[in-house]
């Protein structure tokens, strides 16, 4: 996953890069193995906790088959996304973030089908719709951990002096509902969410939403996270408190409503309850979004 | 432009083998795990729960005797918190009942459990059936 980039040399005046290593070549593919391992470790620890989470197994082979074919059919885009916004300007296409989003998700699989089966969650004598679904929701997170362990552990060790992408306005709102797909995406299997749901008043419901919005605008703009965004000079605290931060709650709010629908969070239950189930999830999600924006 | 095309193709020809590789085992797999789960979800009928119990062994302990059975559903549906009992009977008195439960039992899976009973169920009738479940 790029370290192909920290062995490539670069002649400015033509742009172009030297060829000098083939697809065969020994330290271009050794480098790259290092890259894979680090894609297994980054995979590892932002799958942990739901690799380890009872609800999590469970739900792989119970919940709808469509639905769970529905949420890995919106990871593919996103884990190209990722992969293309925490590249290179200079040097990432198209077609290498998705050789990357494939890659993240062969490392998640074997990394998930690994300790699934060293924790005898998958048995060999199980059947395929048991272990598919089981091994399959462990692909979202994994696989967003994959890419992330790159453009976290990966670029600043290799490649000091180089930026990554310009994200934009869109590639914001994008990093955003990728990162509130991967905090949501661990939390909603757990029974706890529909447990707060029922313990709380509509009024601290309220308060949760706010204390939401409040944060991801604090996480972003004034916390001092490494990453931290500066305000355009041109925008008011309110234009950039609604740009960012309320239509970013939106977003993350519409995010977790997804996901608690893909794991049937929402299946016999009333409009209001539904509509709690989805601010409490929001919590993380709006955390995991304005987190994205600063890892990014 | 005309650079920026070359550039792309000449990464793409020095992209490492195993990068090749890697990426055709996730687009293999990737592939394969969606058209088995719409197989699944669309192909196959919808069975409710049937679940079939069978004795696979049993062992004396110290103070009891532990009948290990292997209970297999033969629906397509999931079974939560699946109930079964076992009853001894000597003719048509039940001498004991002994529950035992499993949180889930998957459609076309099987799961292993065990009744510890004080009678020896190789001297009288053991009747083992299953009672009620949740749907997920």
């Amino acid at each position: 996953m790029r370290s192909r980039h920290s062995s490539d040399t670069r002649r400015p005046e033509d742009g172009i890069i030297d060829s000098g290593h083939r697809i065969t070549d020994f330290k271009t593919n050794r480098d790259y193995a290092i890259g894979v391992a680090r894609a297994f470790g980054g995979a590892l620890l932002f799958s942990l906790p739901i690799l380890m989470t009872m609800e999590t197994w469970f739900l792989g082979f119970t919940m709808d088959r469509f639905r769970l074919v529905i949420l890995m059919l919106v990871l593919l885009p996103i884990l190209v996304g990722l992969a293309y916004y925490s590249g290179f300007e200079d040097s990432t296409h198209l077609f290498d973030s998705i050789l990357d989003a494939f890659v993240a998700i062969a490392v998640t699989t074997s990394m998930a089908t690994i300790v699934l089966l060293l924790f005898g969650v998958i048995e060999a004598g199980s059947q395929a719709n048991e272990w598919i679904g089981k091994i399959a929701l462990q692909a979202v997170p994994g696989s967003i951990g994959a890419l992330l362990a790159q453009s976290q552990f990966g670029r600043r060790m290799q490649d000091e002096d180089r930026q990554s992408r310009e994200s934009g306005d869109f590639g914001e709102y994008f990093l955003m509902c990728a990162g509130a797909l991967f905090l949501a995406a661990n939390i909603a299997p757990t029974e706890e969410v529909l447990a707060i749901a029922q313990q709380m008043s509509p009024w601290q419901s309220v308060v949760l939403a706010v204390l939401s919005l409040a944060l991801m605008h604090t996480f972003v703009y004034a916390a001092g996270f490494r990453g931290q965004h500066e305000r355009p000079q041109d925008q008011s605290l309110a234009a950039t408190f609604v740009k960012f931060s309320v239509n970013g709650y939106v977003l993350a709010l519409a995010i977790s409503a997804f996901i608690c629908w893909t794991f049937g969070r929402f299946d016999g239950l009333a409009l209001e309850e539904a509509v709690q189930v989805i601010v409490v999830l929001g919590f993380p999600a709006a955390v995991g979004a304005a987190s994205a924006r600063l890892v990014l | 432009m005309a650079a920026k095309t070359s550039r792309a193709r000449t990464q793409r020809e020095t992209t490492p083998l195993l990068e090749w590789i890697l990426g055709g085992i996730g687009l293999v797999l990737f592939v394969a795990a969606i058209a088995f789960l719409v197989y699944e979800g669309s192909g196959s009928e919808d069975r409710p729960g049937d679940v079939e119990i069978r004795i696979e062994e049993i062992i004396a302990t110290d103070d009891a005797y532990l009948v290990r059975y292997r209970a297999r559903n033969l629906g397509t549906q999931t079974l939560v918190d699946l109930h079964i009992s076992a009853r001894v009977f000597d003719g048509s008195t039940e001498l004991e009942r002994v529950d035992a439960g499993i949180d889930y039992l998957p459609g076309r899976s099987w799961r292993r459990g065990g009744f510890y009973l004080r009678e020896d169920p190789r001297k009288y009738r053991v009747d083992i059936r299953v009672g009620g479940y949740q749907e997920p």
